[in-house]
């Protein structure tokens, strides 16, 4: 029976991945040892907090490697959150910091603070639309059965610009700025929001991504 | 674009959902994991659990509650009362809360928002201001509303957030249970001031209530407990009057 691993580096409420994993009725592997994610059929990345903070606990446990490898066999990933961000290249939260470099791009903070009125909030929290780029169709992705600007929860205060647009899968707009909520390379898929708290489309979202396995 | 959040408030004694009035005079409701159900069903952004009692043996009811609501809504759940220290943070944590509230705690000792924000990060701590009109301000109360700190609004919102708090749940104590509308000027004051997000809690009872709040008011977020428990209104009845008057609403 295939199931989905769930990869536990001591940050985020992985919990909650968990639940709605277990709700969609599939089965499901936490772990943080690297043989037994070089083992997976598919991969969930969680994230909370920072990039590097988060880069460091992968590394300390050696999962660098064994995260590559998978992708490099086209199984499914899917990062979450800051789990999305270090699909990248490199951040600047707090420092540079490099990424997985999965999908070329960089992490870079919102740019709320060049606006001078400077009402928007940050960090960027609570639920926003994503949409759908022009010329993309979401058949055969995560938002399969999804609606344009359908609703999903996000807490973030830095966003991934990826180098190529056409690995832009979804969009949002917050505080004058459009970025990409979703990305997509090959198998390899990265989630700015949070799906398990974006309530029944969430739930869609993650059981779209588990079927792929 | 960003949607404005409904947050249903279940205050929570032992087992059972109740509601207050004037914080005195405590009624039953219902039965917690029903109601949070029916509120995620009807379009809740998210929930906030109050513990009422917090005490050692009471907590057990709510740690139960927040695990069968964690398992089957997938929506934001923050939770409250009696939160003092990091430890009874960990244990609500684990037990599903993606947020935790803190307000007597968070007076009577500042440094645990620091604290919190280090360890689970700001964006996971809500500091709960609980405020009565005094002479031209606010002051700030502990203790569910019973014991007045001599400490104003402003400054204490501002603290909180300094120290890192990343959202702040502000009630009126004059309007809470009163039916009577929200407090828009304390609203306004604390929302144009602060940078982290607002939720606005105490005295709705109509759908206009809901949209003074955000238009007047200016806040990021709504919370209300009466008006939902009493089935006054509904989510989606708000919701849809908010997106009739171009408020952005996740229907």
């Amino acid at each position: 029976m295939k199931k989905v691993l769930v990869i536990d580096y001591g940050i985020g409420n992985i919990f909650n991945v968990i639940r709605a994993v277990k709700y969609l009725g599939f089965d499901c592997k936490l772990s943080s040892k690297a043989d037994e994610i070089d083992h997976a059929d598919s991969i969930i990345l969680p994230g909370d907090g920072a990039f590097g903070d988060t880069t460091k606990e992968i590394s300390k446990r050696n999962l660098i490697k064994p995260i590559i490898n998978h992708a490099a066999r086209n199984k499914p990933l899917l990062g979450i959150c800051v789990g999305m961000q270090i699909l990248s290249t490199y951040s600047k939260e707090f420092g540079y910091h490099k990424g997985l470099n999965l999908i070329p791009g960089k992490v870079i903070k919102f740019n709320v603070l060049k606006n001078p009125k400077h009402k928007y909030k940050i960090p960027h929290l609570g639920w926003n639309n994503i949409q759908r780029p022009e010329n993309k169709s979401w058949n055969n992705t995560i938002f399969y059965g999804i609606r344009n600007k359908d609703c999903v929860y996000f807490i973030h205060s830095y966003v991934f610009i990826p180098k190529k647009t056409a690995n832009i899968l979804a969009f949002t707009e917050y505080a004058g700025q459009t970025y990409a909520s979703a990305v997509q390379q090959g198998n390899v898929i990265g989630c700015q929001f949070h799906p398990e708290k974006s309530g029944k489309t969430g739930l869609k979202i993650i059981s779209n991504f588990l079927q792929m396995i | 674009m960003l949607s404005i959040r409904i947050i249903p408030k279940l205050e929570v004694k032992g087992p059972n959902l109740i509601k207050g009035i004037h914080l005195e005079g405590l009624r039953i409701v219902g039965k917690p994991e029903d109601m949070a159900l029916k509120y995620y069903e009807d379009g809740a952004d998210e929930l906030i659990y109050m513990d009422l009692v917090a005490s050692l043996y009471q907590r057990k009811y709510l740690l139960n509650i927040i695990e069968k609501a964690a398992q089957k809504i997938f929506i934001p759940l923050t939770v409250g009362g009696g939160v003092k220290t990091i430890r009874d943070m960990r244990i609500l944590f684990k037990a599903g809360a993606d947020k935790i509230a803190i307000n007597t705690g968070a007076v009577t000792n500042p440094r645990m928002i620091s604290e919190a924000a280090r360890i689970f990060g700001s964006q996971c701590i809500v500091v709960s201001i609980e405020a009565q009109v005094k002479y031209h301000s606010w002051e700030v109360y502990t203790d569910s509303g019973r014991t007045p700190t001599g400490i104003d609004v402003l400054d204490w919102a501002k603290q909180a957030v300094k120290l890192g708090a990343g959202e702040l749940l502000l009630t009126s104590i004059d309007r809470d249970g009163t039916y009577n509308g929200y407090d828009l000027e304390l609203i306004k004051l604390i929302s144009s001031q602060i940078s982290v997000p607002v939720i606005a809690c105490g005295g709705a009872s109509k759908k206009e209530h809901f949209l003074q709040a955000l238009e007047k008011g200016h806040a990021d977020a709504i919370c209300a407990a009466s008006v939902f428990h009493q089935k006054k209104l509904s989510i989606k009845q708000i919701k849809k009057y908010l997106d009739s008057r171009n408020i952005p609403v996740r229907i």
